[in-house]
Order: C-alpha cells, then sequence, then structure tokens
C-alpha cells in the first residue's frame, strides 16, 4: 500500500512496518524473524514485550521538536502544558550548535508552548492555540507554523486541524499540524514520520520544476560531508529537514534522487517523495564502510547519469584511505566496540567498525523496523550488515532500558562503546567503559568515515583509565539480585506483569 | 484593506503579556524528580508518558550546568512510559506493576512516586496503589505533580 497523505494523522509505525523495542538474541534471529513476520509469523511480537519494569524512554514530540523546531524561517508552537516545551533548552542548544558547524547565522531556535494549565484541560485550549499562532505570526513573521500536539490535548481532545486550517487561509502561509502525542505510539521515532508527514501534505511543492543535479539528503544536524562529496559527482545537495529553509523544504519534490544516513530517520520522507511526488530514492545499503559507500554511490550515479565520474571519484577515493584505513585496521586489531544507538544507525557503525578491524560482538538498537517504508530488501540494511560483515552474536532491541544495558555489556566485556541519546553511556561509565557520544552522525560516513571513526576510537580508549577509576569508586543503583540475571528476564516473563517479581 | 500582520499588532506597538511562552528557562513539577534523585539512597518512580521523564532531568539538570543523574536519578528512573492503553482503561495496574517491579530491581531505601499530566487527567488513583505497599512495609510514598 502506498503513503497516504489525504490525512493528518501519519499512520503509526508499529503498524506501517511492525516496529518492536523489545528483542533479544542474534542479529540472524532477528532478521529471520523480520522476514517471517512479514509472511503473517508472529515471532517477532511475541518475542517482544517489553516486561513490568521499564525507565524513561523518549517521545514522538521530541523529534518534531527536533525537526519542525529547526526549520529556518519557521515556527514550531507546542501546543501542552508547560514541561513539554522544557526541551526548547535542550534544542535551542542543538540547533545554535548545528548553524555554527554549517558556518550559518547562529540563532535561536523559534518554538513558543501555548502553556496550558489545568483551567484549559476542563475547558479546552483552543483559545490559547488561537492566541499563539497570532503571537508567532506577529513576533517571528515565519513563512510556515508547525503546530506539535501533546499528550494531554491528544486526551481533551482539542480539534487542532480545523484551527490550522482556519489559519492557513487566514495567514496565507502553511499552518500545519503535527499529531506527536507521545502515548499514540510505541516508539518515539514516529515523530519524525509525524513532521514528514506535515511537511509532505503542506510545504512541497505540489507543481514542481525539475533540478536534475540536486540531490536531497535527509539528515539532522551533522556536518556537512555530503555537500563536497555529491560535488565530485556534480552534484548540488538539499539537505532537510533540519537547518532547512521553508523553501529548501518545498523544493524537495524538484530532486533528482532523495538520500539518508539512516533508513529509520529517512524511511517515510525518502518514500513518500518517490510514490508520490516522483522523486527517486536510493535504494542501496546505507553509505558505510567501502562496500557500502560503493554501491550507495554507484546507485547515485546510475540515477542521476554520472557513472563515469562515480567509478573515478570511487577509485580515487580508495586510493586516498586505503593507506591510513590499513594503519588503524593494525592499531584497532583485537580491540572490542559496542554500539548503542537508533537501529539503521547501528548496522551502518557495525559495517564501519569491523571494516577498521575492531571486533563487534554486541550491540543495542533502541528499536527495529522489520522493514522499511518502500519494501525494498535493497534497503534491508541488518541483512546487508550480515551477508557482508557477518553475524553479531549479541544483538538487542531495548528502548534505552539502563537495567538491561548492564547485563548486555558483561556479555561482550566490550573496550569502548558507541552511543548516540543520552542515558546508556553513564552507566558505561561506571562500568570503567569509555563512551564516544557521536554529537555529528555524519562522522562515519563515506570513506573519509571511517578514519574520522577509527581516530575518535583511538581517542576514547585513550580514556580508559579515567573510567576504570570511576568504576573503583562507584555503586550501582540495581539490586545485588538483579545485576546476576539475564537482561531480558522480565521482559520474556511479561506474560504475568508483577506477580512473579513482588 | 489592512495587511494581516497589522491585524494582530497591538495598537501601541507594545507587547502584551498573553499565554505564549517561547525560551522556556523552567520545567514542569515532575522535574521534583532531580529533587528526590538529590537525597542518597532515593530513587523516583515517574508515573507518566514515554518523554516526560527525560525531558524533565535534561533540561533540569545536564542542560543546566551539566548536573549528572547520581545514584538513582536521570536515566536510572523508571517510568510507566504510558500507551494509549494505559489512557483508555486507567494506568493503575501498570504503575502497581512498575513499583513491585522496582522493589526487585533497584537498591534504594526510599522511593517517591510523581505524576505527570496524563494520569492526573485520567484520574488514576495513584495514592491508593502507594498506599497497598506500605501497608506491606514497603518504603513508597507519592506526590501529584502532574
Amino acid at each position: 500500500m502506498s503513503i497516504n497523505l489525504d490525512t493528518p494523522v501519519v499512520e503509526s509505525r508499529e503498524q506501517r512496518l511492525g516496529t518492536i523495542i523489545s528483542w533479544d538474541g542474534k542479529a540472524s534471529d532477528l532478521l529471520k524473524e523480520s522476514h517471517d513476520a512479514q509472511c503473517g509469523g508472529c515471532r517477532l511480537c511475541e518475542n517482544a514485550s517489553r516486561g513490568p519494569f521499564t525507565q524513561g524512554a523518549s517521545c514522538s514530540e521530541m523529534m518534531v521538536e527536533c525537526q519542525a523546531g529547526h526549520v529556518r524561517g519557521a515556527v514550531l508552537i507546542q501546543h501542552s502544558p508547560i514541561g513539554c516545551a522544557a526541551s526548547q533548552v535542550t534544542y535551542n542548544s542543538k540547533f545554535r550548535n548545528a548553524l555554527a558547524m554549517r558556518h550559518l547565522l547562529v540563532e535561536n531556535m523559534h518554538a513558543i508552548s501555548t502553556n496550558l494549565n489545568e483551567n484549559d484541560m476542563v475547558f479546552g485550549g483552543i483559545e490559547k492555540l488561537e492566541q499563539t499562532i497570532k503571537d508567532a505570526f506577529n513576533r517571528y513573521h515565519p513563512e510556515a507554523i508547525f503546530i506539535g500536539t501533546s499528550c494531554s490535548t491528544a486526551i481533551i481532545g482539542d480539534d487542532v486541524d480545523s484551527v490550522a486550517e482556519k489559519y492557513t487561509k487566514k495567514l496565507k502561509i502553511p499552518v500545519i499540524p503535527l499529531h506527536c502525542e507521545g502515548f499514540k505510539s510505541i516508539h518515539w521515532s514516529a515523530g519524525f514520520d509525524a513532521t514528514q508527514h506535515g511537511i509532505l501534505r503542506q510545504i512541497v511543492n505540489k507543481h514542481p520544476k525539475k533540478q536534475e543535479d540536486l540531490v536531497n539528503v535527509i539528515n539532522l544536524w551533522g556536518s556537512d560531508v555530503f555537500r563536497p562529496m555529491l560535488a565530485n559527482l556534480g552534484l548540488r545537495v538539499n539537505y532537510v529537514v533540519d537547518l532547512a529553509t521553508v523553501s529548501d523544504l518545498a523544493q524537495l519534490s524538484e530532486a533528482a534522487v532523495t538520500v539518508g544516513f539512516c533508513n529509520t530517520l529517512s524511511s517515510y520522507l525518502a518514500t513518500a517523495l518517490e510514490q508520490n511526488f516522483g522523486v527517486p530514492q536510493v535504494k542501496a545499503p546505507q553509505p558505510y564502510g567501502f562496500s557500502g559507500t560503493d554501491a550507495w554511490l554507484r546507485e547515485i550515479g546510475k540515477i542521476t547519469h554520472r557513472e563515469e565520474k562515480t567509478e573515478a571519484y570511487i577509485k580515487s577515493e580508495h586510493e586516498r584511505v586505503m593507506p591510513r584505513v590499513a594503519q588503524l585496521r593494525k592499531r584497532l586489531h583485537g580491540i572490542k566496540g559496542f554500539a548503542a544507538t537508533g537501529s539503521a544507525y547501528s548496522h551502518g557503525l557495525i559495517a564501519v567498525m569491523r571494516e577498521i578491524g575492531v571486533t563487534v560482538d554486541g550491540s543495542l538498537v533502541f528499536h527495529h523496523d522489520p522493514i522499511y517504508d518502500s519494501k525494498d530488501p535493497r534497503q534491508d540494511s541488518l541483512k546487508y550488515l550480515i551477508e557482508n560483515y557477518g553475524d553479531v552474536q549479541s544483538f538487542s532491541v531495548s528502548n534505552r532500558q539502563q537495567y538491561q544495558f548492564y547485563g548486555l555489556l558483561k556479555r561482550v566485556n566490550p573496550d569502548f562503546i558507541l552511543i548516540r541519546h543520552n542515558g546508556l553511556a553513564p552507566l558505561a561509565s561506571r562500568l570503567g567503559i569509555p563512551a564516544a557520544p557521536l554529537g555529528d552522525e555524519h562522522l562515519a560516513v563515506g570513506y573519509q568515515g571511517m578514519i574520522n571513526l577509527g581516530e575518535s576510537i583511538i581517542e576514547i580508549l585513550a580514556h580508559k583509565r579515567f573510567h576504570q577509576d570511576i568504576a573503583g569508586h562507584v555503586k550501582l543503583p540495581y539490586s545485588k539480585w538483579w545485576l546476576k540475571q539475564d537482561p531480558y528476564l522480565l521482559a520474556k516473563k511479561a506474560d504475568h506483569p508483577g506477580k512473579e517479581v513482588r | 484593506m489592512m495587511s494581516v500582520s497589522a491585524l494582530y499588532a497591538n495598537k501601541k506597538g507594545s507587547i502584551k503579556k498573553t499565554n505564549s511562552i517561547s525560551q522556556v528557562r523552567y520545567v514542569c513539577a515532575l522535574g521534583a524528580s532531580h529533587s528526590a534523585s538529590a537525597i542518597p539512597r532515593v530513587i523516583p518512580i515517574t508515573h507518566c508518558g514515554p518523554g516526560c521523564a527525560d525531558k524533565q532531568f535534561i533540561n533540569v539538570a545536564f542542560y543546566n550546568g551539566f548536573q549528572g543523574g547520581g545514584y538513582g536519578g536521570g536515566a536510572v528512573v523508571p517510568s510507566t512510559n504510558f500507551s494509549e492503553k494505559e489512557v483508555v482503561f486507567g494506568g493503575a495496574d501498570r504503575l502497581r506493576e512498575l513499583i513491585a517491579s522496582s522493589l526487585k530491581v533497584l537498591d534504594a531505601d526510599l522511593f517517591v512516586v510523581l505524576t505527570g499530566c496524563i494520569p492526573d487527567i485520567v484520574g488514576d488513583d495513584v495514592a491508593s496503589v502507594a498506599e497497598e505497599f506500605r501497608r506491606q512495609g514497603k518504603p513508597v510514598v507519592v506526590a501529584e505533580t502532574g
């Protein structure tokens, strides 16, 4: 079934893709169960219970803040109590850093909360929403206004869609409702889809004038890696969604091709652009390691008719990076790594680590999509990883559950971990394991990415002693009993929640 | 004809205070989890949506002088992570199983149950759930912070 842009609410990831947030086993078994699940088998879901004990995770609304809140020239209204908007602090910091990193004018993020209180929970918050839309328009003169919903406005049933429609007509700019209440989806990556859905419906140009040398790159705030890389093929880059302007988003439909650095993030937007606007997406492995990057570039070269330039670039890059990669392989031989990141991104990082000689026996991913929106096997990043770089013995899906992370690290005893998103690194430190927080998500992309990641790993390994000192002086908050258990003991017993553990 | 922006601009050009807040510099009362976890061997249990506990901690602590989670704060904090099911049918049972498993998994002298907006809107009787545990001699107290 193709992507439906007629309704204001995006279909959730678990409905579209069968997303799960808990699973434990070998990567090859997860792959097998994912394929079976698409044929009607159910083992994947049976094994996917979250159990009675859970720690704070993330919500979809945070992903809306990080995407819709970071569109230049637009405003994000958070129709919410003030606590939801607390993370304006986080995302303002990320926004300003990202602008500086890309050499753009550094400014504050444009986000406003409607600041709902008890009275609004009883009588409805629509009046405040209308006031805030007017305030947003007057304060910022935006080219578009996004309205993110919250758990409370969804429960009390505020009709955000009608208000958005009314002000789209009145203000003559797109006023876009994004339905992103956290409780609606089991996984926060649904927030990416919510933002992208709104952009596709109300900003993307419906009468595109094709630009044959333009490539959409779906990313977050990463450094400017793709522009110089694709310039070698005579292609220009349109970075979306973060840090894009409203007109960058409008020209999404004019590009020759869409690519991403992580299928988790780009799946929905890239597929909708292909199915609804005729912009092909690159159906290839992700751009990590030699073979992944080769295949990815070749597919771009094929779609944009730049095969010759592509081959020349691949050849020169192999020659350029090979000597350093060979040194890194020697230096990192026997070192054990662990990746704890978003789903498809982890598949890429494991490939790069293995490419530069690091042993990877374990990984934790925050969720797992058995398939991506394109339903194309060439985008099956887990399959590509296993077939080209081998199986991963301990491959666990855990929605940032620190209590499970302890046992997972004990299983494989890594020398370092690669990590994105907060919460897990502090525990690794307490076990004496240094962590590299991958703040710049483009660090490991492409040929240069192998060198970048290798050098970062060498840097982190130098901190090992510091972390061992921490480990020698802290007590973990988990009970002696729990520290001896299998990390998935509680999740597996979840058929009878609470009873065994009381 | 009046331009659209003139329609909404304040007449005197002065800025009128409305409900709208941008550049938020505080968190909601659930941020009290950071106060609870600041007490030695106290761990908060949050009964709220999936993002609430992390949002309040990160912004009151990490992005406020890079404070860490300490012994039982930050990413250690148990949370019911409300799903649609609990919104519709109530979250008391879910809280009960979370408290029971927290007592088993975590090592603390006092657990402080804090609520977010959702349980307060759907009307979970959080105090009586905690009372059940106290009657069994377990150190569980409640503060409604939704």
